[in-house]
């Protein structure tokens, strides 16, 4: 376990350097905690409400396998926003469609 | 008297900017519903003409007669998308997944990837061949300049060997304007590599590293050129050379990872810092570089303390040695005092490893910080002097945040703690309801820093720009590097009033 120092605005990590970290905990930018060995700094992250260390994928998960549910959810995400964009092409073309229709309707009333 | 000089100087300067622009695109879902293109100042107003904004749904064509000057079909460009796309393990080859990163702009008006008119008239780079552009390739020979207020590189000198060439601004592989092997004017010519050349407008100096190699050789020697012309100003880069006033080497042994990676930045006081990638972090030292004065040429003589390795977190991140594209870049803030060595935090160009250096002496720096592990953005010069960048999570439903800091532009004294003012996510506390009080009593300044110099951290949080994302609608905003930011005066929307 080694202490770390956390953004006290959205608990990022700052960093894990002692003279920056308290001078930051003095000045109220950031809190100390104490987290796990060999786990990359870019997985931690504080509970500011419980002034705990939160680790991207448990720590149990190695790096590599840490990177992959990263890729995975991204992958998730994209596939979410893809279909949400498709629907809205689908209805952007049905409205289309239904001007269109009534573009029609009114020509002929004409 | 003087002061009357330096403004009438500054206001018959051709090149100079009023306050920095950037260019935001937003597209939703695949790309390939709707997106919108504008550019912005740095109150986040909109500055474009509504003729140079973008504004596409399902028109196809590549935004019709605002057309980028393409070829392809839809936004959805080669099979993929512009720029809704997250770089994490991509290589160079996926470009659209680059376009994001923190790689793609520095002090010079272009970028890897793009340009970008202030009007919003924009072009991608050809995706062919783009491993072989210039920024790609050999954007790490560019001369990082400390140049005068409200002014950009506008001329592009890349020093490789012992020869300095003269390009065409921009990220292209035409033929050379000029060139000058200057080996005759060395007063060393033991290393024979130039990996790093640095320049100071306002003293004329032009600093130089040479080294063994292009790789992680570590023996330097460096060379200090005083011109009585300016290289910004001379027909030929052999008058510069023709009328040096004053040259001046040192050697050293400077342990790197790669030697691509070495920025140089002249200070105005004669001091020079030398900033290189170095590992996950991050490495600089100051060396006093003003000539006359016997100080010797061994770096030990000249050293200002000692190298600083980066104070901030660091993970897992890239430098030259994966790729000539990841090298360190420089940047400075619009008033030319502040200036940042900088890299991602993280992989493969999201977040900041920076080093934020005065100017005016570069003795006086401390360490920035931005830990983001996924959706950046390059970073920009923001206001007067500032820089602001690496935000694009999703914004719908939201507003588009940047990580927005600045300096103040008359402290330079490496002797006193840094002051950094820095925004916000809710206004109420950056105008807030206690009073700020000064440097030294830190915790009493709401939305600022008072950071200890070479090894204090400062991390910018989000800030709101309350420009929005609409409602229901997926879309990471991206941000441009503008070419030109209009004329300094008070014509211009950005100008933000009289200074002298």
């Amino acid at each position: 376990m080694a202490i770390k120092y956390f953004n006290t605005f959205d608990g990022s990590i700052l960093t894990d350097k002692t003279a920056a970290g308290e001078e930051a905990v003095r000045s109220g930018r950031a809190i100390a905690i104490n987290c796990p060995d060999n786990i990359e700094s870019w997985r931690l992250k504080a509970n500011l409400s419980t002034s705990e260390v939160i680790v991207y994928g448990g720590t149990g998960k190695t790096e590599a396998q840490a990177l992959q549910q990263k890729a995975d959810e991204g992958a998730a995400v994209a596939a979410v926003n893809k279909e949400k964009a498709d629907l809205k092409m689908a209805l952007t073309e049905k409205q289309e469609e239904e001007r269109k229709a009534l573009q029609a309707t009114f020509n002929n009333l004409e | 008297m003087a002061r009357l000089l330096n403004l009438l100087q500054s206001r018959t300067d051709h090149r100079k900017e009023g306050l920095p622009l950037y260019g935001m695109q937003g597209d939703s879902g695949d790309s390939n519903g709707q997106m919108s293109f504008r550019v912005f100042d740095s109150g986040h107003k909109i500055t474009s003409t509504p003729w140079g904004g973008t504004g596409h749904s399902t028109t196809h064509h590549r935004f019709g007669i605002c057309g980028d000057a393409m070829h392809s079909y839809t936004n959805n460009d080669f099979g993929d998308n512009t720029t809704h796309s997250d770089l994490t393990t991509q290589g160079s080859g996926s470009w659209q997944n680059w376009l994001k990163s923190i790689y793609q702009c520095d002090q010079y008006p272009w970028a890897q990837y793009y340009t970008l008119s202030r009007n919003g008239d924009y072009t991608m780079q050809s995706y062919h061949n783009l491993s072989e552009g210039m920024e790609f390739t050999v954007g790490w020979t560019k001369i990082n300049h400390v140049l005068p207020e409200g002014i950009r590189p506008r001329r592009l000198f890349c020093n490789r060997r012992q020869t300095l060439r003269e390009l065409n601004p921009g990220n292209n592989a035409s033929g050379q304007v000029g060139y000058y092997n200057y080996t005759s004017h060395m007063l060393n010519v033991t290393n024979d590599y130039a990996v790093s050349t640095g320049y100071n407008e306002s003293t004329k100096t032009l600093v130089m590293v040479h080294s063994s190699g292009e790789g992680s050789e570590a023996a330097k020697t460096i060379h200090i050129f005083k011109s009585s012309k300016n290289l910004n100003a001379v027909s030929t880069i052999k008058e510069f050379f023709d009328n040096l006033t004053a040259t001046e080497y040192f050697t050293d042994s400077w342990t790197t990872g790669n030697n691509k990676d070495w920025v140089t930045v002249v200070g105005n006081n004669g001091y020079v810092g030398f900033g290189t990638k170095y590992g996950n972090s991050k490495r600089y030292g100051v060396f006093n570089c003003n000539t006359g004065s016997a100080l010797g040429i061994t770096g030990a003589a000249r050293q200002f303390g000692t190298w600083q390795d980066f104070q901030g977190s660091t993970t897992t991140s890239y430098h030259s040695d994966q790729g000539n594209q990841y090298y360190t870049k420089f940047n400075h803030t619009w008033d030319g005092t502040w200036g940042m060595i900088y890299s991602p935090y993280y992989y493969y160009g999201v977040g900041l490893n920076a080093f934020c250096i005065n100017l005016q002496n570069p003795r006086k720096f401390i360490n920035v910080s931005q830990t983001k592990s996924s959706r950046g953005n390059p970073y920009l010069a923001w206001g007067r002097t500032g820089f602001h960048g690496g935000w694009s999570d999703n914004c719908d439903g939201d507003t588009f945040r940047t990580y927005a800091f600045s300096f103040d532009p008359n402290d330079s004294d490496h002797t006193v703690t840094t002051k950094v003012l820095y925004g916000t996510t809710d206004g109420d506390s950056l105008v807030g309801t206690t009073n700020d009080t000064n440097i030294g009593s830190a915790s009493s300044i709401t939305q600022g820093a008072v950071v200890t110099n070479g090894t204090g951290v400062f991390s910018p949080p989000a800030s709101r720009t309350y420009l929005h994302g609409g409602q229901n609608s997926t879309n990471y905003p991206m941000m441009f590097q503008v070419n030109w930011w209009g004329s300094f005066g008070a014509g211009e929307q950005s100008y933000n009033g009289v200074r002298d």
